[in-house]
C-alpha cells in the first residue's frame, strides 16, 4: 500500500460461530464499501472503484470473484437492494437537463468531460446553495434511480429515474445516504425524502416523503405535504400496510427534535 | 456516532495490547490516531447470521 493513503475493504463476521473471527471479503487495490445484502443472505452488492469509477459489484459468499453489476459512465453514490432482490436503487449525480429523456447518463458523462477539458473555470450561480459545508454545487443534482437485476447480479435494461421530475437532491447533500429512500416490501414502490430546491433551499428544512412506482412509470406523489417541517428516513412494515418515518414539527429549525410517525397506508390514520 | 464508538473500542483495544506486550511504552500520538483502523456501515444479513462491514486502513508515511 502506498504511503499516506486510506483504503476500504469489506469484512464478514459469522454471528453463529462460537469464537467468530472476521473474514476479509474483498482484497482489491481499489476501495470497496457500502455492502448491501441480497434477500437470500448469501450474496452482497457493494460499491467499488476497481473499474476506475464507483460502480455496483456483486459477490457470493460461497466463493469466487466479485463481478461487476453496473457499467454506468458516471459514479454511483448510494445503494439499496429491494426486499425481493429484483431491483437496486442507486443514486447518481447528474446534470438536471440531461435527464427526463430516458435516464441519459451519457449526457452527464460527456458534459463532465467537456468541463474538465475547458479552460473556463468561472461559474454563474443564480440561486443558493453555492456550497453546503464542504460540498460545492457544480450544477449536478443527486437523482435516485432503480435498475432491474437478474439472479446473477447482472443489470436488465436501463436505469429508471425516480426523482428526476423534482428539483431536488435525492439523497440530500452533503450527508444523505440510503437511509433516505426505501422499497415497499413487494418492491413495487419506492419512497424517498426530498427537499425542493427552488430559491429557498438554503434556509428550508421542508423535506417531504415522495412515493413513486419502482419501474419509473408515473410521477412522485408527496405523502407529507401537510407537514412543512422535515420528513425523512421512511421504512415500511414487513406487511407493507404501514409506513414509519422521522418527522420534525418546526419549519426552518434544523435542530428540532425528530419524532417517529407511523401511518396506516389504507386509512391514512397516523400515530406519533 | 457508530463510527465514534468504534474508534473508542479500537483505542481501548490498542492501549490494552500495548500494555500487555514487552514493548517500550510511549504516549498515544497523532500518528497512532491516523493509523487506527476505522469500522463503519455494519449490515446484518436478512437471516441474522452475518454482519458485513467496511474497514478503513490507513498507511501513514513519515
Amino acid at each position: 500500500m502506498e504511503a499516506n493513503k486510506g483504503r476500504t475493504h469489506l469484512w464478514l463476521l459469522d454471528l453463529n460461530a462460537a469464537e467468530g473471527k472476521p473474514r476479509q471479503l474483498t482484497q482489491s487495490e481499489a476501495n470497496d464499501s457500502n455492502a448491501r445484502w441480497a434477500p437470500n443472505s448469501r450474496e452482497i452488492y457493494f460499491l467499488s472503484t476497481r473499474s476506475g469509477s464507483s460502480q455496483v459489484w456483486h459477490l457470493s459468499l460461497a466463493g469466487g470473484e466479485a463481478t461487476q453489476t453496473t457499467r454506468f459512465p458516471v459514479d454511483v453514490d448510494a445503494l439499496k437492494v429491494s426486499p425481493r432482490g429484483e431491483r437496486l436503487a442507486v443514486s447518481i449525480a447528474v446534470f438536471p437537463h440531461c435527464t427526463g429523456n430516458g435516464a441519459d447518463l451519457d449526457c452527464t458523462a460527456k458534459r463532465l468531460e467537456a468541463r474538465a477539458k475547458s479552460p473556463e473555470t468561472g461559474r454563474v450561480y443564480d440561486r443558493l446553495f453555492v456550497r453546503h459545508w464542504d460540498t460545492w454545487d457544480d450544477g449536478r443534482q443527486s437523482h435516485l434511480f432503480t435498475v432491474r437485476v437478474d439472479a446473477d447480479g447482472k443489470t436488465l435494461g436501463a436505469p429508471a429515474d425516480m426523482s428526476g421530475k423534482l428539483d431536488a437532491d435525492v439523497p440530500s447533500k452533503p450527508w444523505g445516504g440510503d437511509e433516505e429512500f426505501t422499497f415497499s416490501p413487494d418492491g413495487a414502490q419506492v419512497v424517498f425524502s426530498a427537499r425542493i430546491k427552488g430559491k429557498t433551499e438554503a434556509w428550508s428544512t421542508n423535506f417531504d416523503l415522495y412515493e413513486v412506482a419502482a419501474n419509473g412509470s408515473g410521477a412522485p406523489v408527496n405523502l407529507t405535504a401537510d407537514n412543512p417541517a422535515w420528513d425523512t428516513q421512511p421504512a415500511f412494515s414487513p406487511d407493507g400496510r404501514q409506513l414509519a418515518w422521522l418527522a420534525q414539527e418546526r419549519p426552518g429549525f434544523e435542530s428540532d427534535r425528530f419524532h417517529l410517525v407511523i401511518r396506516d397506508r389504507a386509512s391514512g390514520k397516523r400515530a406519533t | 456516532m457508530v463510527k465514534f464508538l468504534s474508534g473508542v473500542v479500537l483505542v481501548a483495544g490498542m492501549l490494552g495490547g500495548t500494555a500487555g506486550a514487552q514493548e517500550p511504552r510511549q504516549p498515544f500520538s497523532p500518528d497512532d490516531l491516523v493509523r487506527l483502523n476505522r469500522l463503519s456501515d455494519p449490515q446484518v444479513s436478512p437471516d441474522g447470521r452475518y454482519v458485513v462491514y467496511t474497514l478503513r486502513e490507513t498507511e501513514h508515511g513519515g
